[in-house]
């Protein structure tokens, strides 16, 4: 099936896109001719470090893929109105972030309705955040290593979670997630080394045994 | 330097983002704290550990990149829908009030604690549209087109965010722009265009 560069009336695209153009330009290309080659491109770009996050916080490979579609389709929807003032990037990965939160508060609700369990305090919501529901064949499709990790992930308050998962998945910069979730860097220094220390500790035993 | 002092600065190490100075003093600490390089060797194990298990194959990709291509093509015929520009004397009026009271709803009616983080951007994008608003004003006619980037800005985080369809928003930028393009304001209308902003500001903050 052909998925981009499909020739429809008047938004012919004939010309091959160069995959070594800065975010910028691709964005431009989108804006000015929606090209939909050049938006691919910024797609291939961006999704393996955007499943990996997402992935990282909502617990599901499946929930993941949707949030990711979602953020890309809302994206090129409003892709014309981007002035290119901010690093789209970063921008990205704000949007990605927040949708993610949806996903999980989403999910949470839904499992309290199921529990019937009586309203929460703001430290157990915190923890609570990362239960998910899942569908069978995500069940089968879980590795002994994922079920210890997401377990392990649930442990963490989603900021200490969110910028756990830039820092260790996408290898953003300090400075990168301080401008991202709002922080300051100090704060984001913190988060991650305490988040790192809880998984250290959950993990410790898969951690051991690979160690040979 | 104590070992924990270290410890918080190992991840900056290994992604080489500290300066060079803290950069020295934990590569000598290292060097001589076997316990120190025990736990670089756990936090760069624990993030391949990380790294395989968030990975996904191809196919994953090439699914979910078929569904939106889909999507997006299904979405260009309306996309491509000339709208009309409304009404001058209503508009000046119009655009400022249905964004603000967007932006309220999005901060206002969300139950419980719900995101102090996006609260507090929405209450910055408020501030922003506000701005945007004052510079009707016949003193500040100029600066409109750099507002509205502002303002055009935070629409496509709303739109992003579902906070809004996107019909509304593509009206709200005709609008804008219809107002960049010279259009001159009665007195009545920017006396109005203040009251609304005076008492979207009281609400703000009580
Ligand atoms: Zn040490």
């Amino acid at each position: 099936m052909e998925l981009v560069g499909v020739e429809e009336e008047g938004l012919a695209v004939a010309v091959a896109v160069d995959s070594t153009l800065s975010d910028l330009d691709l964005v431009r290309q989108v804006q000015e001719q929606d090209d939909l080659k050049a938006y691919e491109v910024l797609v291939k770009r961006y999704e393996k470090e955007a499943f990996g996050l997402a992935y990282t916080l909502v617990g599901s490979r499946e929930d993941a893929k949707d949030v990711l579609q979602e953020c890309f389709f809302n994206l090129y929807l409003s892709l014309k109105n981007f002035r290119g003032e901010s690093s789209f990037r970063t921008y990205f990965f704000r949007v990605l972030v927040n949708r993610c939160r949806d996903e999980q508060r989403k999910k949470s609700v839904w499992g309290r309705i199921i529990l019937r369990t009586v309203p929460m305090t703001e430290e157990e919501e915190e923890s609570l955040e990362g239960v998910t529901l899942k569908t069978p064949s995500e069940e089968l499709a879980q590795t002994e290593l994922g079920q210890k990790i997401e377990e392990a992930m649930k442990g963490l308050p989603w900021r200490q979670r969110t910028v756990f998962a830039l820092k260790m998945i996408d290898g953003m910069k300090i400075r990168e997630i301080a401008e991202l979730t709002e922080l300051t860097p100090g704060a984001v220094k913190a988060n991650i080394f305490h988040a790192i220390s809880k998984m250290r500790s959950v993990l410790q035993d898969y951690l051991e045994l690979s160690k040979g | 330097m104590s070992c924990e002092t270290i410890e918080k600065s190992l991840i900056g190490y290994l992604d080489q983002e500290l300066d060079r100075e803290e950069e020295t003093v934990v590569r000598d600490h290292l060097t001589q704290c076997a316990s120190c390089s025990q736990r670089l060797k756990e936090v760069e194990q624990l993030r391949s550990v990380l790294l395989q298990d968030a990975s996904a194959s191809d196919s994953l990709f090439e699914e979910m990149r078929r569904t939106l291509f889909e999507r997006i093509r299904d979405s260009r015929p309306s996309r491509e829908m000339v709208l009309p520009v409304r009404r001058r004397s209503w508009a000046p009026l119009w655009v400022p009030v249905t964004l603000s009271l967007m932006l309220l709803i999005g901060v206002w009616i969300v139950p419980g604690r719900y995101q102090e983080f996006a609260m507090k951007r929405d209450l910055t994008a408020l501030a922003k549209l506000e701005e945007g608003a004052t510079s009707l004003y016949p003193e500040g006619v100029e600066s409109l087109e750099e507002e509205s980037a502002a303002v055009d800005e935070y629409l496509m985080l709303a739109q992003m965010e579902g906070e809004a369809s996107s019909d509304d928003l593509e009206e709200d930028l005709e609008l804008l722009n219809a107002l960049g393009e010279g259009d001159d304001l009665s007195e009545e209308e920017l006396e109005e265009i203040e009251e609304e902003i005076a008492s979207l500001d009281e609400e703000a903050l009580s």
